[in-house]
């Protein structure tokens, strides 16, 4: 484990042993170290393979972005080296190998890479009859790290949080934007996905001790400030409106929203694009200095670097610094402007080849980078025949450009524009509340991206109303930059390829210039054809090169190519952060407790938890249910219906207000009564039924359907709001219990319990009363949804356990017993009723279903009568009506949906089926044409094996048509 | 016969932690649930007030009318204020209003007993009513609900959902820190106080008795 002397602001604790296991050796590091580090520290260079050629692979970025350093830590996957802190005790393994990464057997897949040209799976592997084989062979041989399906549920709570100002990124532009918004009196967050903040402005030095201060005074300063939150370690991972962004950190999801944002996220540094240019020891110059300041890790013993910026000489700098050797600085450009850096690297004695380029990277026995073929490139970035030369080296750095790291402000909306000085796409104009500076705003030099982050934070600021004496517009002077931190053309081809210019999926330029010829030449289509972009990385150190080579091939400039979208999130979140602790809200009734008691068995209805059936020990769901429907129909059963919309409308217009949205009559019923309605929506759809009671001459209590409820109070009171008539309404759902006795006894049971007049002359079939059950204050209607003597008892949802108690224990002698949803639907199924929303559907009328007589066209308006109107005068298209299947039916029963076959075709489906031992026959309701809809027609259901099941139309009611369970016996 | 029991809506998410129980108001209620209830009272503690009689009016006569039965009545939307008597009033917007007894008051009852004047159209309330204490509730809040309560300097009122439940929140400083009061519909209450107490008890608290 070799280490530099101290760093000034080094990450790592030298105190601090950390062992862990890599490919199954042992290996040590220190607290602080990426596992990246902690292995390139001990000498380890084949930390990786690739994706599709299993080619060895190295340290690229150390910035988030080795794609191919993906590492299997324990029930952890896809654990990325460059960047995730070491753990003592780790047991690492490389995932995408066979064998390991010594001797990875699916490299052999490189022997072939001339076989699996872009577009290969597209081409090869599209024939319906054979993909599952392939398939199945792809998922052997892909994927990326192993899933254990025992891993312990990892709880990951999100969380909102606030501030006047978020800053993203914490470099020399973002530090200093925080601190100027904070100035001027704004609450300020400022996050770094980085562990430490200070961002390039602690490690691109170029020997320079100097340009640290700059940086170190701004987090001194940002650190102390009461008004400023920094969150290291913290990930902006995507854009939403209004501010909003998720902020993700190694515990949680953090759902941040802001008054305003600044991006000074940076930018990617760009690999140059050359044969072999993917060895381990071949990195991104940023890399090199990531690796001296963070970890105090020597890159390379000696070095190349390869250059076409300030950047690269820095880096050449601070690899001498570190004691390293720079064997020669190549620059692609021809010209290298003056500056203190060229001077220190001349009176160094670093040879310096201006016009130069990699031609070949070359690998030693293991894998690793032995040297470089270096050539002259003319100014199109051609090879100068017979100009290569070797030389030798254990370490390449690239720094030839930089893409933004522009992805929140695409997906913020930010116009962008390429500029052609810069060799970048900048911000041209940005969404409100949205702002940008340093490198991804096109500021480079430290001092200009110190100003521009200044500008940015006092403008950020002041959108979030905290105004201050810093200039809020950009200057030109900050973003005039005194050369191109980016070449236009870091790309030298060569005749046997494997010139990278995608390592998450080993893309090379002839796979564009195949991809283009191929007629895939617009951005959008290359990246699906190519995969461009499409890996674990996103396209963070690829999509640029990709756009250069398009823009080339097709003789465009980079601005007509443009960009491809990054879409939330735009780095990968574990599903855990997402997941996040579940919040499902469950909706439960006032009984509930009661019929977890008796052994509910609970189905999903809406938001609502309602008793399917009530399970007995030794029965069949089924035998349970008939058991339920049973004791209605012979003695007395208790359901509860307390999940109904339940709404009172009061006021001198109340009747009026009805008669608007419901269409039948309301302004005629008698004090103490109560009418079946029906809503429509505006096309004449049915939209909701329920029973109005009127209570009072100007209150009517009345309810809707149980996954109505919300929604049907919503609109009436959009509604009542609109039409402004002398009229309240109250949403009582909430506040009251109901439930429903029914059955020949209810009437016996119910007078024991109160001293209201229940005789049929005092309270008829379909009257509502006012009174008292055992005390608790009442409303009663009687009503007969499941065709037998009954009342549905609403009550204050306090007093409604109690009274559910009070009515079971009054009912025992009778043999009471609760029935749930399922005998409930057998019951009115009995009765020929219909539920809305599953006998009817989306496009469902009254008159399909019968309901002409509650559709009052003659009233002066009602939400739906125009649509109606017009629906009258045109023919059915098809009716709800009654089918029994044949009594002697043995085979398979028919499902609800399936569907009604005529000559072959589709005419009809079942709506509602079920088993009546009542009828002694299977029962149901179905959609057919009106020519089907006569009694005795014979129909014909298509089962799901195929099979056919003959049926018969019939009347309705199935049981007790003339209504006599609701009169007094005679 | 006898005036019914009251039963909480909180009652059956209650049922299984309760160790003992206590009557407040004709509702029973939880006493305590475990030993360490004075712990998560200070740090994230979830108490029921749903014993505590309420009701509610809304419509254009509602302020009036109110006034005219002896309540006061805030002069701003979203804001409440606290009689001499102890009773509870909450403008829960334009014209509506939630009144709430303080323990042993009977305005509540009296007003239901009450004929509605003109406009006036009663609210019957038997919500779920929660009381959230401790220093963890800021983190508690910022965990269960988008809304950003720093914002609000207590005492305030505020309508906002919490963990996809409508709730009526009202924040107070206490000299132990921070209390709030939530109200919701009693057949989502249920799932609030379950998610709360789990919540809270990621952070030191936990449901607490109403003699704790």
């Amino acid at each position: 484990m070799k280490r530099l002397p101290a760093m000034p602001d080094e990450w790592i604790d030298r105190n601090t042993v950390v062992r862990f296991r890599f490919e199954g050796s042992a290996f040590e590091g220190l607290a602080g170290d990426s596992i990246s580090s902690a292995l390139w520290a001990a000498g380890q260079r084949a930390l990786g393979r690739s994706f599709k050629y299993h080619r060895v692979r190295g340290i690229l970025s150390a910035a988030n972005h080795d794609v191919n350093v993906m590492l299997q830590d324990g029930p952890r996957l896809n654990t990325r080296g460059d960047v995730t802190a070491l753990r003592d005790g780790m047991d690492l393994t490389a995932v995408n190998t066979f064998g390991g990464v010594a001797n990875d057997r699916a490299r052999v897949l490189g022997l072939f890479a001339r076989f699996l040209p872009v577009g290969f799976y597209y081409k090869a592997f599209h024939s319906k009859r054979l993909f599952p084989t392939w398939e199945r062979m792809f998922r052997r041989i892909t994927g990326l790290g192993v899933l254990d399906f025992n891993t312990p549920h990892v709880r990951t709570p999100k969380r909102y949080d606030f501030c006047d100002v978020l800053v993203i990124g914490a470099g020399p532009s973002g530090l200093s934007a925080a601190l100027a918004a904070a100035d001027a009196g704004a609450n300020v967050v400022i996050v770094d996905e980085n562990a430490h903040a200070g961002g390039s402005g602690l490690f691109q030095l170029g020997g320079d001790a100097a340009r640290r201060e700059h940086t170190r005074q701004l987090l001194q300063r940002v650190r102390a400030h009461t008004r400023i939150r920094l969150l290291e370690g913290t990930c902006a991972g995507a854009y939403y409106a209004d501010n909003w962004v998720p902020l993700i950190d190694a515990e949680r999801m953090t759902k941040m929203r802001a008054a305003a944002v600044v991006v000074a996220s940076g930018a990617f540094e760009q690999p140059a694009v050359f044969r072999n240019n993917d060895l381990p020891g071949v990195m991104n110059g940023s890399a090199m200095q990531r690796l001296i300041y963070r970890y105090a890790v020597l890159p390379a013993q000696r070095s190349v670097v390869l250059a076409a910026n300030a950047d690269g000489y820095r880096v050449a700098l601070d690899v001498l610094a570190a004691g390293g050797d720079v064997a020669a600085v190549l620059d692609l450009r021809a010209d290298v402007p003056a500056s203190p850096q060229l001077d220190a690297l001349r009176s160094r004695g670093v040879e310096l080849l201006t016009g130069h380029a990699v031609y070949e990277a070359h690998a030693d026995g293991r894998g690793a980078l032995a040297g470089v073929t270096v050539c002259r490139v003319d100014a199109a970035g051609k090879v100068v025949a017979g100009s290569q030369r070797r030389i030798d080296c254990d370490g390449l750095a690239m720094s030839t450009g930089w893409s933004p790291a522009a992805n929140l402000l695409y997906q913020a909306g930010t116009r962008m524009r390429f500029d052609d000085g810069l060799q970048q796409f900048v911000p041209d104009v940005l969404p409100q509340g949205v702002f940008a500076c340093g490198r991804v705003n096109g500021a480079y030099r430290i001092e200009s991206r110190i100003a521009d982050g200044r500008r940015a934070g006092a403008a950020a600021a002041a959108h979030a109303g905290f105004p201050s004496a810093i200039d809020a517009v950009i200057q030109p002077e900050i973003t005039q930059e005194s050369e191109s931190p980016s070449h236009a053309w870091p790309i030298v081809a060569h005749p046997d390829g494997k010139n990278f210019v995608d390592f998450d999926e080993d893309l090379q330029v002839k796979d564009f210039e195949n991809a283009v010829q191929e007629g895939y030449d617009n951005i959008e289509l290359m990246k699906r054809f190519s995969t461009v972009g499409m890996g674990p990385s996103q396209g963070k150190h690829s999509n640029m090169t990709a756009l250069r080579i398009l823009a080339r091939l097709t003789g465009k400039s980079p601005q007509q190519v443009g960009t491809t979208t990054a879409r939330p999130f735009f780095h990968p979140v574990p599903l855990s952060h997402l997941a996040g602790r579940g919040f499902s809200p469950q909706r439960q009734s006032p009984l509930h407790g009661r019929h977890a008691r008796l052994g509910a068995v609970f189905m999903q209805a809406g938001a609502w938890e309602r008793p399917a059936y009530y399970a007995v020990e030794g029965r069949t769901a089924t035998d349970c249910v008939r058991a339920e429907v049973a004791r209605v129909r012979s003695a007395i059963g208790l359901i509860d219906v307390g999940t109904l919309g339940k709404l009172e409308v009061r006021g001198p217009q109340a009747a009026e207000f009805l008669n608007r949205v419901y269409t039948g009559r309301y302004d005629n019923m008698k004090v103490g009564s109560t009418r079946y309605a029906v809503m429509c929506d505006e096309s004449g759809v049915l939209a909701d039924e329920g029973v109005v009671a009127r209570v009072a001459d100007d209150v009517f209590y009345f309810t809707t359907t149980s996954s109505g409820s919300a929604t049907v109070y919503r609109e009436l009171s959009r509604l009542n709001t609109e039409w402004r008539l002398d009229c309240g309404l109250v949403n009582l759902t909430g506040a009251y219990s109901a439930m429903n006795l029914a059955g020949p006894a209810s009437r016996a049971v119910l007078a024991t319990l109160t001293d209201m007049d229940l005789s049929s002359a005092a309270f008829p079939y379909l009257a509502v009363r006012s009174g008292h059950v055992a005390g608790v204050p009442v409303r009663m209607m009687r009503v007969g949804f499941v065709g037998e003597w009954g009342y549905e008892i609403h009550v204050p949802a306090e007093y409604g356990p109690v009274l559910w108690d009070l009515l079971m224990k009054a009912g025992e002698a009778s043999g009471i017993g609760a029935f749930g949803v399922e005998a409930q639907r057998l019951l009115r199924l009995e009765k020929g009723h219909l539920i809305v929303s599953q006998d009817t559907d989306g496009l469902t009328h009254p008159f399909e279903v019968g309901m002409d007589w509650a559709v009052k066209l003659d009233k002066p308006f009602f939400t739906g009568q125009r649509s109606l109107k017009i629906i009258k005068k045109l023919p059915l298209k098809r009716k709800l009506v009654g089918f029994m299947l044949p009594a002697s039916h043995m085979g398979q029963v028919p499902q609800e949906c399936h569907l009604i076959i005529d000559g072959g075709d589709i005419v009809g489906r079942v709506t509602s089926i079920s088993w009546s031992p009542n009828v002694g026959r299977h029962i149901g309701l179905a959609f057919v044409p009106p020519e089907m809809t006569a009694p005795g027609t014979a129909l014909s259901i298509r089962v799901t094996d195929g099979t056919m099941v003959p049926a018969e139309v019939c009347t309705t009611p199935f049981f007790d048509p003339t209504d006599a369970r609701q009169k007094e016996a005679t | 016969m006898n005036a019914p029991v009251r039963i909480s809506p909180l009652f059956d998410v209650q049922a299984p932690l309760a160790r003992n129980w206590t009557t407040r108001e004709r509702m029973q209620v939880v006493a305590r649930f475990g030993a360490d209830e004075a712990t998560k009272r200070a740090s994230a503690g979830i108490g029921d007030l749903s014993f505590l009689h309420r009701t509610g009016v809304k419509g254009a006569g509602a302020a009036a009318w109110l006034n005219a039965q002896g309540i006061d009545t805030p002069a701003q939307p979203n804001s409440f204020l606290q009689m001499a008597d102890g009773t509870l009033v909450a403008r829960l917007g334009l014209t509506e209003y939630l009144i709430e007894d303080a323990p042993g008051g009977t305005r509540a009852a009296a007003l239901m007993a009450q004929p509605p004047g003109e406009r006036v159209y009663p609210v019957p309330r038997f919500d779920a009513a929660l009381v959230l204490t401790g220093t963890q509730i800021p983190e508690l809040l910022r965990q269960t609900c988008a809304f950003d309560f720093s914002t609000l300097a207590a005492p305030a009122l505020v309508m906002t959902s919490m963990v996809g439940v409508g709730v009526t929140a009202l924040t107070l400083d206490s000299a132990d820190g921070p209390v709030v009061r939530l109200w919701c519909d009693g057949t989502w209450g249920g799932y609030l106080w379950l998610t709360l107490v789990e919540v809270a008890g990621d952070l030191g608290g936990g449901a607490v008795g109403v003699e704790a």
